[in-house]
């Protein structure tokens, strides 16, 4: 099954568990939590069902397109459902086989990860699920976004696609796995992982970026302050990208960074208070 | 009797939870059955990942009848002098339920009081333990408590079914939204999940047909078994930690061996390397084999053996993918050396107020160059390379991907980059002791660099004003404290610490003190008193008196205490101190120890004097070596004439000048004493309270 027949398969599975059929964001984020149809989605009281691709920018994790399966951008399934069906981890499986994995013949574990994201002010209980001791999936029951509890609680389901697809193609490097039958991963991804590569690590102009920065937190704090939560929270990815360049370039100590995610951190609870307050009907 | 079956069926806990919360689980459940009085033989603790099991064995059908006793109004009320029971004696026995005539007469404190007694029966287990067992639950403290639906139950990980039977009788217990059944589920990937139980005998049974090893111990021997199976195969040895078999055993329901190769592209990276790489997030077991390789591995998979070989194959690819991401660091990292490297501490933030990651390594340097002049320990060469190269590793991409590595990653290099050997070692060795009680630095370079950079971290973050409050400790400093002192105590390392921090002071010049010194020297003399008390056992009283005063020198610290709570014990020295305890109590308030022996008048004093004189001369020699046993066995000779000389002199003279110079002279007597530790404070066993 080549990449984009599981994002197919993926699509028609979710479509069939009620899910409304989202698309990725455009603003860069780092994960499928970041997208507002996650972020926005998971709180307050309305029932939820969403599913989308996010392609997720982690320039830390950028290898110059010389590791297998470590990549800068990678690309996450992202299902969200509020409140989550008391048989999720089988509805999970179960569209694990509609992909074609016997999982019979795997190993597949539930382990232990409680996912967080201390720039979101988000955190949920829950695993990684490993085949055959690769992680291909975050499964989270999510307590706490923008650092409100969540009430009810929201189930998160964060597929690994390359990873997916490199055991169902049983290849070892995501750079040989097919998009369609003829394009690889190599021709559509790999120059762009050498390029960013060199920019994250190397080229970034660490001045511009921190200046960027400044502005775009500013930004973020002034739309707030008009209660524009949605243009706000756009400025408050732009951070969190912005945070994670830096990062990559090695510039950021152990504490300031903290301080770094403490500053993203208020401006996404900024804007989820502000969300709430203005009735997620509206939204 | 019938067993008792309650079974707590859950998505995936926590490995290493789980055997923690199925023991309270347990001690819940005995004290439960306990206070409702129902007897039973024992508690059969299972668990896996997916269900925490009670296995009540012989649980009494009904409970034990209880007499219930009450106390009713006093008999000269309840009963006329005739005996006839009076309205009172009539109202009591009906609100109790039992007949008039029943009422006894019972003396409590000298007053006689009716009582109401009767036998209440015993009530049917099948009634009282939809009482007694869903409360259990909620008894149980999960690290972490999460929700997953509205029903206002939290737990570890979602419930999603329950099981009760009494032997072969369902107890409808109730949780949430879940109620019990006979219907348990067996092994996730059996094609026929679902379970259904005759009675409570057959649970095990019924549940390993469908491939699930409730009993923890059943799997861990089997684990076990096949690593040393293996291991016996391959000529070699596995190499596993508490934790990581942990993972393992209860990881799975079914835990079943999976051998797998490395990949021999990774030849060249070093065995630590491979083996870490492996380890990591506790998946594989690696083996190491006598020619100091680690070809083989060992992963456990969840379920059937692997009998097409899809799992080992799995297993193979994700390990030489890890082990690609490893040779990636390990190949980035050799393009420059580690000396090359210490240019980037520079721009590594250790802490802003600390400076960098460089200022640490140049306190390091000079602390260690001091600690290696004072204690002869160390070439200084080795020393300031060691200091020099000891943090460079912390920019390697190897340690930022497996922490674990730090000082590991660092010898590897610095022996490729072809370092001294001592240096290599010593630049491992500095983060040991890893863990309170952990393995020590062998070498004297490692001792050294070691001492200091611990020293460092402690000084800097108070200084910093990072003082730990309750379980805040972001530098850890408890804990290098700790460690600074063990490894002083027990390397002999005769240094008086605070010395070397004031005569260091201009090394912190650079830092916005929030604290005075004196706050890092009562930070440590406490740690000091801690340690004796907690890793060397030494008593309250022993530790109130050597640290009376802050004591730099842990290692004296200790051998004093020791020596000490050696003599405590012997006549010899209670009587000491009780002498010492008149010349402490009389010069507690004095300032001085100046006397002038001219102005003695008295016998008695003049012999106290000379005997002083005689001791002072040879416990200086006992103390230059630390030879405190030797010391008090001087002191001893004093007990005599301090004794004589409060028999005889009148310390409070009148004459104000002979009263301050005897003063001053029980002063510089008491002195000799406190170099040891301030006697008074020994609780001996006649000695007053």
């Amino acid at each position: 099954m080549n990449v984009q027949e599981i994002i197919l398969q993926l699509h028609n599975f979710w479509r069939h568990q009620g899910c409304l059929i989202l698309h990725p964001y455009d603003v860069e984020t780092g994960a499928g939590t970041f997208n507002p149809a996650t972020f926005f989605g998971a709180l307050g009281p309305s029932p939820w069902r969403v599913g989308y691709v996010e392609p997720s920018r982690r320039p830390t994790d950028g290898r110059y397109g010389e590791n297998p399966i470590r990549l800068r951008l990678h690309h996450q399934y992202q299902t969200v459902l509020k409140p989550p069906p008391a048989r999720i981890q089988e509805i999970y499986l179960t569209s694990l086989e509609e992909l074609g994995l016997k999982l019979v013949e795997h190993d597949v574990k539930f382990a232990e990860d409680d996912w967080e994201s201390p720039t979101l002010g988000a955190w949920g209980v829950g695993w990684q699920v490993w085949i055959d001791e690769m992680e291909i999936t975050q499964f989270t029951y999510l307590q706490q976004m923008g650092g409100v509890t969540l009430d009810p609680v929201s189930v998160e389901l964060t597929y690994g696609l390359e990873r997916i697809a490199l055991l169902l193609q049983e290849k070892e490097s995501a750079y040989d796995l097919l998009w369609n039958d003829e394009v690889t991963y190599k021709t559509l991804w790999w120059e762009k992982e050498r390029q960013f590569s060199i920019y994250n690590f190397e080229a970034a102009s660490v001045e511009r970026i921190q200046e960027m920065f400044g502005l775009c937190a500013e930004e973020c704090r002034a739309s707030l302050a008009v209660g524009l939560v949605f243009p706000a929270y756009d400025y408050a990815l732009k951070c969190s990208h912005l945070f994670n360049v830096l990062d990559a370039r090695g510039v950021i100590s152990v504490t300031e960074r903290e301080s770094f995610i403490a500053r993203i951190r208020d401006l996404a609870k900024g804007c989820a208070k502000g969300y709430l307050e203005i009735g997620e009907n509206v939204a | 009797m019938p067993d008792l079956l309650f079974e707590i069926g859950t998505e995936e806990m926590p490995a290493l939870e789980v055997p923690r919360l199925a023991a309270e689980l347990k001690a819940e459940s005995e004290r439960a059955f306990s206070a409702a009085h129902l007897a039973y033989k024992r508690v059969d603790l299972h668990y896996t990942p997916r269900r925490l099991v009670l296995l009540v064995r012989d649980l009494a059908s009904v409970q034990e009848d209880q007499v219930k006793e009450v106390k009713g109004p006093p008999a000269a009320v309840a009963f006329n002098p005739d005996g006839s029971p009076t309205q009172a004696a009539i109202g009591f026995a009906k609100t109790q339920g039992v007949a008039v005539e029943a009422l006894e007469r019972v003396e409590v404190e000298n007053k006689v009081y009716a009582f109401a007694r009767q036998t209440v029966p015993g009530r049917k287990a099948v009634d009282l333990l939809p009482e007694i067992l869903p409360p259990l639950v909620k008894r149980l403290h999960p690290s972490k408590s999460m929700r997953w639906d509205n029903s206002g139950i939290t737990f570890l990980r979602p419930i999603r079914w329950l099981v009760c039977l009494y032997g072969k009788e369902v107890i409808p217990v109730t949780l949430g939204t879940l109620r019990a059944s006979r219907v348990t589920r067996g092994h996730r990937f059996l094609e026929q999940e679902e379970v259904t139980l005759e009675s409570a005998a057959v649970y095990k049974t019924a549940l390993e047909e469908a491939l699930v090893t409730v009993d923890p111990q059943t799997r861990e021997d089997a684990v076990i078994g096949s690593l040393k199976e293996a291991a016996r195969k391959l000529e070699g040895e596995y190499l596993i930690d508490g934790e990581l078999l942990g993972r393992i055993v209860n990881g799975g329901e079914h835990p079943t061996p999976v051998l797998g190769h490395v990949s021999t592209e990774f030849i060249n990276l070093p065995v630590e390397v491979v083996q870490a790489t492996l380890r990591e997030e506790g998946k594989f077991v690696p083996f190491i084999l006598s020619d100091g390789t680690s070809p083989y591995f060992m992963g456990f998979r969840d379920g059937l053996r692997d009998e097409k070989g899809i799992v080992r194959a799995g297993f193979e690819r994700v390990v030489r993918a890890r082990l690609r991401d490893s040779q990636f660091f390990f190949d980035k990292d050799r393009r420059c050396s580690l000396a090359e490297r210490v240019r980037e501490l520079r721009k590594v933030i250790y802490d802003v107020r600390l400076g960098s990651l460089w200022d640490k390594v140049e306190r390091i340097r000079a602390l260690a160059g001091e600690i290696a002049i004072r204690t002869g320990r160390g070439t200084p060469a080795d020393v300031d390379r060691t200091a020099f190269l000891c943090k460079a590793d912390l920019v390697t991409e190897l340690v930022k991907a497996f922490p674990e590595l730090q000082g590991v990653a660092g010898k590897i290099y610095a022996r490729l980059d072809g370092e001294p050997d001592t240096v290599a070692v010593a630049i491992h060795e500095h983060y040991l002791p890893s863990f309170s009680g952990g393995e020590l630095p062998q070498s004297d370079v490692g001792t050294v660099i070691s001492l200091a950079d611990k020293l460092d971290t402690v000084v800097g973050a108070l200084l910093a004003g990072e003082e730990p409050t309750g379980s805040r400790d972001p530098y850890g400093i408890k804990r290098q404290a700790n460690g600074l002192i063990h490894l002083a105590t027990t390397k002999g390392i005769d240094l008086d610490f605070f010395d070397l921090i004031h005569v260091s002071q201009e090394i912190y010049m650079a830092i916005e003190q929030k604290v005075e010194m004196s706050n890092v020297v009562k930070f440590l003399t406490e740690r000091a008193r801690q340690f004796l008390r907690h890793y060397c056992n030494i008593s309250s009283d022993v530790i109130a008196a050597v640290s009376a005063d802050e004591v730099g020198n842990f290692y004296r610290l200790l051998r004093r205490a020791q020596v000490l709570t050696t003599w405590r014990k012997r006549e010899t020295f209670q009587s000491l101190v009780i002498a010492f305890s008149r010349v402490r109590n009389i010069t507690k308030s004095v300032e001085t120890d100046q006397f002038d022996p001219k102005l003695f008048t008295q016998e008695a004093e003049r012999v106290l004097w000379r005997e002083y004189l005689k001791v002072e001369g040879q416990l200086t020699r006992f103390f230059k070596t630390g030879d405190y046993a030797g010391a008090i066995e001087r002191l001893v000779t004093l007990k005599e004439p301090i004794d004589r000389y409060f028999d005889d002199v009148l310390v409070m003279a009148k004459e104000e000048d002979l009263k301050r110079n005897r003063l001053g002279f029980l002063s510089a007597l008491a002195g000799l004493f406190l170099r040891i530790g301030d006697f008074s404070v020994i609780v001996t066993d006649n000695a007053p309270s």
